[in-house]
């Protein structure tokens, strides 16, 4: 039988650690929640969301090396869920005053009204998929692993997802299926 | 994707990073070990440890069959219960998708097949309602530069009508025209006059309509009724959903109060009182209109009542919290007013944060009673009265309005 003391000790040796583990990998999970979802809210949001969940699952997790894979697991299933259930059009913050600075380096102003418009109607996995390939520069290995699905789903993801996005830069109108 | 597409959009989107969480978020976080509580394992595994004591290893072992034992005997009960239920039901649920200006969509109820019956920039439509035989739909449309400003239906601001979508043409026709804020429209069960209730020209009391199908001819009669009518924060108003008809004529049941709904029973004997909220304090009770006899359901809110008037479905709240109270797992509830026996027969996420703080989903019965279906925080649900049996509604639907199934299956939307 362990002792109460016992028990206490260890409880607080586990929220350290995950605080800790937390901590480090915060600001890389805020920001890919934040690409993601398209503002700082949702991706505020989300991450605690995910910071919740994975505290609540953490007892689980036996390699404590494997946690920055993990957690980005659930942090980009929480994001998978806000999507779909808040599907919704992008506000553009289009800062007219400054007039060149609008275009700063992504091409011109109708491309970024076009890639808002066409990353909208990506599905989900879909929109997280272009994302975790081209923001996070994942692998289609590592993309599979974090989203639960074999590489071949990855693959046709990607493909259907640019497919909808070269379209739009192409200038195309992608209507909603 | 060539090079240059890739660049851009790449750098798209780094120019959707937010930057660096805020010192607020990162405090906010590092407090969740201590502020939210671990249900399994953790804390059961040092409960058993302490319990469980040097013998820990052989009761684990007697636990884990027994456990085992117990499942197996409740999945084969539960698959000879659902074997025996024709579930889930057929046919097409019309809603509103409330995004943007709302606008009516169809939807095959296995998720099969999605229909826009309406998809307009400039007018808001709501409401859709089914004909009996499932061949028609009727819904609201406001119109006017306000709503198109993305503005609430306000009196004296919106240009109102009522349109009728034939199911197999694809086509809508104006039922009636030039009417005011409309805030419920019911068909008669034949079918053949449909009643509403919209604002009075002086904005302030309401007055009811009467269309009669065949002729077209639109009777209006003026309620006086100002009671139950409330202002929202926006300047528009809204009542509870009391059009009903009584075998004879379509009635106005107005609310008592601003705490509690009147959800009166379609034969008009009976009335459910609830609470507007979910409040674990108020009391569901069923009030007799002529004997003025009540029946306490308890704590309970949003009741529906079943087609045949024999059962009321409602929300029984718990204070069951998850994740810091982001939702309560409240239970769904019958209550047959025969034997006055409280059946739980499913579960109810209820949000706790935002602007719908305490919200309850309202809870929609088949119009064959045999199941119950309404949209939480985790999406739409269906659940079999007699089984308990459920399955998830299309995740299509997931944050729409105003659910309604067909009466009868007819054709697709494909």
């Amino acid at each position: 039988m362990i002792g109460r003391a016992r028990a206490t000790a260890l409880e607080d040796e586990r929220q350290a650690a995950f605080t800790r583990l937390v901590d480090r990998d915060l600001d890389r999970a805020y920001r890919l929640a934040g690409v993601i979802l398209g503002n700082g809210a949702d991706a505020e949001d989300a991450t605690h969301d995910a910071v919740v969940h994975a505290w609540r699952s953490f007892a689980g997790l036996r390699d404590h090396n494997r946690f920055d894979a993990w957690f980005q697991r659930i942090l980009v299933n929480t994001c998978r869920d806000r999507l779909r259930k808040h599907k919704r059009t992008p506000v553009t913050e289009l800062n007219v005053a400054s007039g060149a600075s609008v275009t700063g380096g992504y091409g011109s102003v109708d491309d970024r009204l076009a890639l808002d418009r066409a990353f909208t109607r990506l599905s989900p996995e879909q929109a997280i998929t272009v994302v975790l390939r081209f923001h996070a520069d994942l692998k289609v290995e590592d993309i599979a692993e974090r989203m639960g699905v074999p590489t071949g789903t990855v693959k046709s993801r990607l493909h259907a997802g640019l497919a909808s996005l070269e379209l739009a830069l192409a200038g195309v109108e992608v209507i909603d299926r | 994707m060539n090079a240059e597409q890739e660049r851009v959009l790449r750098a798209w989107l780094d120019a959707r990073d937010p930057g660096e969480p805020t010192p607020t978020l990162r405090a906010a976080l590092q407090q969740v070990p201590a502020n939210v509580s671990v249900p399994w394992p953790a804390s059961i595994e040092n409960a058993m440890r302490r319990a469980l004591g040097p013998w820990a290893p052989v009761r684990l072992v007697a636990l884990v069959i027994l456990g085992l034992a117990l499942t197996v005997a409740l999945v084969g009960a539960s698959l000879l219960l659902r074997s025996r239920v024709p579930f889930p039901p057929q046919g097409l649920i019309a809603y509103t998708v409330p995004t943007g200006i709302s606008d009516v969509r169809l939807i095959a109820a296995d998720g099969s097949g999605v229909r826009a019956v309406t998809d307009t920039a400039d007018a808001l439509e709501t409401s859709p309602r089914w004909s009996p035989d499932g061949s028609t739909l009727l819904f609201v449309r406001f119109g006017g530069p306000a709503v198109a400003g993305g503005e609430q239906p306000i009196c004296g601001m919106v240009d109102g009508s009522i349109v009728l979508y034939d199911l197999a043409t694809r086509t809508q026709r104006d039922l009636a025209t030039g009417l005011r804020v409309v805030y419920d429209a019911e068909w008669t069960p034949s079918g053949t006059q449909v009643g509403f209730l919209q604002d009075a020209s002086d904005c302030k009391t309401l007055e009811r309509g009467v269309i009669d199908l065949q002729t077209g001819r639109v009777t209006i009669s003026d309620l006086g009724v100002t009671a139950g009518v409330y202002t929202m924060p926006g300047g528009g108003r809204t009542i509870a959903r009391a059009l009903i008809w009584t075998g004879s004529s379509f009635a106005l049941q107005p609310l008592p109060d601003g705490n509690t709904a009147d959800v009166p029973s379609s034969d008009g004997r009976r009335t459910a009182v609830a609470p507007l909220a979910r409040d674990l304090g108020s009391r569901l009770e069923i009030v007799d209109r002529v004997t003025g006899d009540r029946v306490d359901l308890g704590p309970g809110s949003w009741p529906a009542w079943s087609p045949d008037n024999a059962a009321v479905a409602f929300v029984q709240p718990t204070n069951e919290g998850e994740e810091v109270g982001l939702r309560f797992h409240d239970r769904l509830a019958v209550a047959d007013l025969v034997t006055e026996r409280v059946r739980i027969i499913g579960e109810v996420l209820v949000t706790s944060v935002g602007g719908i703080e305490n919200a309850t989903p309202p809870l929609f019965w088949t119009r064959d009673g045999q199941a119950i279906y309404f949209l939480d925080d985790k999406g739409g649900h269906v659940v079999d009265v007699a089984s308990g049996s459920s399955f998830d509604l299309p995740v299509a639907m997931n944050g729409c309005l105003d659910l309604q199934w067909q009466p009868t299956p007819k054709a697709g939307v494909q």
